[in-house]
């Protein structure tokens, strides 16, 4: 690993590492991560596949509720697209992913793209605020926890937060409704408005109950990152070299912990999407997750397999963006760069 | 202490005792005290519906005049067996599978395999759990077979991650020289290594596993009523929440000591460098 | 430069405890250390015998790592440093004191170019604008003779070779021109010709630049081939102290004997410690009473054990050691 001098004491001449032309081999990571993706999102698809057929009992009794007319039956099975061998079924079903037709609804036949298309940003926007207010927090107070970790006052917020991580989503959130909805009157205690910036008033109360699971764990996680930065030497160099004040928090303690935090998010990010059902049923906010819920209830199997597909599409995509993310800011992640 | 170790701060190793007590006495005091209360589980009297918390209804009434406090006692052992089982079953079987894979000679297979794991892993949880109800049915079973399904392979990518550490290990190849088969190996090193690595990811799966539960039961698709569930009671609760908040808040509360119980323990047993 | 203050820093008896259980353990009891201006001094000792905490004493970064003064003083350019507070330390940092790390990959800033790197340490001492910071930099790697000294100054850490890292930390420690710099184990982890030429880097630079120097190694051949004066740390204390040349062929103390004899023995190559002598040297906690080396001590007799760590005492003109015996032993 190390390359000797080997000449003349006077002068250093080693050569130094060239690396590859950086283009090429980081197109080769790209596409090599590209391609773990893509083959979570196929594992994701079978299983998905496998699920509805595989599972005991008839599926399109289901549906069908308590039916037992057997043209109706096979109908129904002809619509859920169960006819035919497994393998045949298997393909028709690739083939209309890969032309990323997700089907018809059982009940109303509309078209599942469009349901998706409807109910999908009303949940990005809550998992953008939920985020936004959650980092914002979380990230400063871990590397508040992280430097000063043994004085007097930390301790208690540390088991406060540790605490708090035992609080289910929606019982801080029946809770913020109690409190903040019906006794204090501050805020609406459902329902939503599409329009920016009207729903943002709908999306506080969800936001801060999902930020009452989602900031202990960020922070936790920035905090111990940071504790174990400071223990490096390059921490001891800077500091003996008198870097100090803002410089020293975001360069030498914040910025070399980041990485396990930002991996963290993006898996935390699609956690929230799983999340949200529960949250949107609680807040009564019209999203993905509530779609998935009444689909359910109403045993509408292809909106719930379009929209298990189309969120845990999502959640790859994010874990994906992710690495992206840790490449871009810390260079030991490039590992095309060596 | 670092100074006394050049540095190195040693991980303290992770152990089930603090899991046992930890669960055991609140099933314990759980199935204890549902027992001995004078109020059975569904014994309703309408007349008593929405009592506030007193001396003779320490939870108060729910909406047809169960005592909740028993109820809440009783659901306790549930909400935790069945987390239990739903993390156990696939603790096993995952940590075991893992071990086997990770010890294996052939890169080839083991890289083929842990891609295929890491792929079913990365399968969230609660959404899966509610596309298998959503096709069986809501149900405790349906519950506790999906949890099973998709978290095995998060314990088998641990413990093969760890298992492969081991493989290369002075004593492992000892061993080997020494002429001990590998099941034997593997029952004597690799696979309890495994398991205490995976051990610590368990405890948290707890907590997790027991909110997976509740929030689905809270939705109505996990547990059949009237069988006690601290997450369908809130459930029933939420309907009266101006009216009556304590239908929510104690079984909610309850659920929320458990966790902070399990979490405290696990968090001692474990990373002492962890800051939260 | 401004007067230079002699001796830059004395160190008198200290000891240094880390909290323990419920009270607390000394890590170092006795050291004592003296650094002139302009010499070069090799500060020898195995794991556990303290170095590293009397260079953070010695640095102000006790805190950091738990530890604190418990006893005795610390004496910077005739400063007690008892009385140092934080901005007196920062004072010091840089302009004074120097520091540079065990070479390894964590020894600079993964997250920053090299560029980054010298302009912080450049502006941490200096109020410098762009342009000037960035000559800084360029200079300081001149100065530790890196090639191409631009290409250098955009790479990151983990695109350079052990060697080459490591120069660029002690470009950032001399760019500061402190008075004096604490090479903590600088080039232990490194090739042995990569070692040679950074040493040789080293002594050059603290003639040029009139810094005094502190290495702090577990290596005789170093401290033989570039220090000129020495002091031996064993279980916390110093034993002996004096000029390197003296100390290496006459030593005044058994444990300084056994390590020079041995090194000889084996013809001069590196060794590990613990493998010339019996036993090992005890930790911080199990030290026994009266003279700690006593229990490896080849010319130990009862009055070793007795009483507490010997302090250092005069010998030679410029020599000190901690073996009572060291008369009856090696003579006068």
């Amino acid at each position: 690993m190390d390359t000797t001098d080997g000449l003349p004491a006077d002068t250093c001449t080693e050569p130094l590492p060239t690396p590859p032309k950086s283009g090429s081999a980081a197109a080769r990571w790209l596409l090599g991560r590209l391609g773990r993706s893509i083959l979570v999102i196929f594992s994701l698809v079978t299983v998905v596949f496998l699920l509805l057929r595989l599972a005991p009992g008839d599926p399109a009794i289901r549906a069908l509720g308590s039916e037992t007319n057997p043209e109706a039956l096979a109908a129904m099975r002809e619509r859920m697209g169960l006819n035919g061998p497994l393998l045949d079924q298997y393909k028709a079903f690739i083939a209309d992913l890969l032309r990323f037709d997700l089907g018809k609804s059982l009940l109303s036949s509309q078209s599942i793209n469009a349901i998706v298309a409807f109910y999908l940003p009303t949940t990005l926007w809550l998992l953008a605020v939920t985020f936004g207010f959650s980092l914002t927090v979380a990230i400063p107070l871990g590397l508040l926890l992280g430097t000063w970790r043994n004085r007097r006052g930390v301790r208690a917020l540390r088991y406060l937060l540790a605490s708090s991580l035992g609080v289910p989503a929606f019982f801080s959130g029946l809770v913020l409704i109690l409190v903040f909805g019906l006794q204090l009157e501050w805020l609406p205690v459902g329902g939503y408005e599409r329009d920016f910036p009207s729903n943002l008033k709908y999306l506080v109360l969800p936001a801060l109950a999902s930020a009452g699971v989602l900031v202990p764990i960020i922070s936790s996680v920035v905090a111990t990152a940071v504790s174990e930065t400071i223990r490096s030497e390059f921490v001891e160099n800077a500091l003996t070299r008198n870097v100090r004040g803002n410089r020293l928090y975001l360069n030498y303690y914040l910025r070399p912990s980041l990485a396990p935090v930002i991996a963290l998010i993006g898996y935390m990010i699609g956690q929230s999407f799983a999340a949200a059902v529960v949250t949107e049923i609680v807040f009564d906010v019209p999203g993905i997750g509530s779609a998935l819920f009444s689909a359910i209830l109403s045993r509408d199997y292809p909106i719930v397999q379009g929209v298990v597909l189309v969120v845990g599409a999502g959640i790859v995509l994010s874990n994906f963006v992710a690495d992206l993310a840790n490449a871009a800011l810390d260079p030991r992640f490039r590992q095309w760069q060596r | 202490m670092a100074a006394l170790n050049n540095g190195r701060r040693r991980r303290p190793r992770v152990t089930t005792h603090g899991a046992f007590l930890a669960l055991a006495i609140p099933i314990i005091v759980g199935l204890v005290g549902s027992r001995l209360s004078p109020y059975g589980l569904n014994d309703t009297s309408v007349g008593e519906a929405f009592s506030k918390p007193s001396f003779s209804h320490p939870f108060g009434t729910d909406q047809i005049g169960r005592d909740v406090f028993t109820r809440v006692l009783a659901a306790i052992p549930i909400n935790l067996t069945v987390a239990l089982v739903a993390v156990t079953i696939p603790f096993v079987v995952g940590t075991v599978i893992g071990a086997i894979i990770g010890v294996t000679p052939s890169r080839w297979v083991r890289s083929t395999v842990e891609t295929v794991l890491e792929s079913v892993a990365a399968l969230p949880l609660t959404l899966f759990a509610l596309a298998v109800v959503a096709i069986v049915g809501p149900g405790l079973t349906g519950l506790i077979g999906a949890v099973i399904v998709t978290n095995w392979a998060r314990y088998a990518r641990i413990s093969s991650a760890a298992a492969t550490k081991l493989r290369t290990i002075e004593y492992v190849e000892a061993a080997r020289l020494l002429g001990y088969s590998w099941p034997r190996i593997l029952v004597r090193h690799v696979v309890p290594n495994s398991f205490r690595e995976a051990l610590a990811y368990a405890y948290n799966d707890l907590v997790v596993v027991m909110l997976l539960v509740a929030s689905l039961s809270f939705l109505g698709l996990g547990v059949v009523p009237p069988t006690p569930e601290l997450g369908a009671m809130i459930r029933d609760g939420r309907l009266f929440l101006g009216k009556a908040p304590w239908l929510t808040l104690l079984p909610g509360g309850t659920i929320v000591v458990l966790s902070v119980l399990i979490t405290r323990v696990s968090i001692k047993q474990s990373d002492p460098n962890r800051v939260v | 430069m401004s007067d230079v203050v002699d001796p830059v820093v004395v160190v008198r008896n200290l000891t240094v405890s880390v909290p323990h259980d419920s009270g607390s353990i000394a890590v170092l009891d006795g050291a004592e250390l003296t650094v002139n201006s302009g010499s070069r001094l090799g500060l020898v000792g195995e794991s556990g015998s303290g170095k590293s905490m009397l260079c953070r004493a010695i640095l102000g970064t006790l805190h950091r790592h738990d530890a604190r003064v418990s006893g005795g003083t610390i004496h910077i350019q005739g400063r007690d440093a008892s009385f140092f507070n934080d901005s007196d330390w920062h004072r010091l940092r840089g302009t004074v004191l120097g520091y540079v790390s065990q070479a390894s990959l964590a020894g600079l800033n993964p997250t920053l170019t090299v560029r980054r790197h010298l302009v912080h340490a450049a502006r941490a001492v200096m109020a410098l604008d762009t342009r000037s910071a960035e000559r800084c930099a360029l200079e300081a790697i001149e100065m530790v003779e890196l090639p191409r000294a631009n290409r250098i100054l955009d790479e990151y850490p983990s695109q350079l070779s052990g060697g080459m890292r490591q120069r660029v930390v002690i470009a950032s420690a001399l760019l500061q021109r402190p008075k004096l710099l604490v090479a903590d184990e600088p080039t232990t982890a490194l090739d042995v010709t990569v070692q040679k030429s950074i040493m040789d880097l080293l002594v050059r630079l603290t003639t040029s630049l009139g810094m005094s120097l502190v290495l702090v190694t577990h290596d005789l051949a170093l401290v033989e081939e570039y220090t000129n004066e020495v002091v031996v740390l064993y279980a916390g204390a110093t034993v002996e102290a004096g000029r390197t040349g003296d100390v290496l062929n006459d030593p005044r103390h058994p444990y300084t004997q056994a390590l020079q004899s041995s090194r000889l023995r084996l013809g001069d190559k590196k060794l590990t410690s613990g493998m010339w002598l019996p036993g090992a040297p005890p930790q911080p906690g199990e030290w026994p009473q009266g003279c700690r080396f006593t229990p490896r001590c080849p010319h130990a007799q009862d009055v070793c054990s007795s009483g507490g760590q010997p302090r250092l005492e005069a010998v030679l003109s410029v020599r000190r050691t901690a073996c009572i015996r060291s008369e009856e032993v090696f003579g006068t």
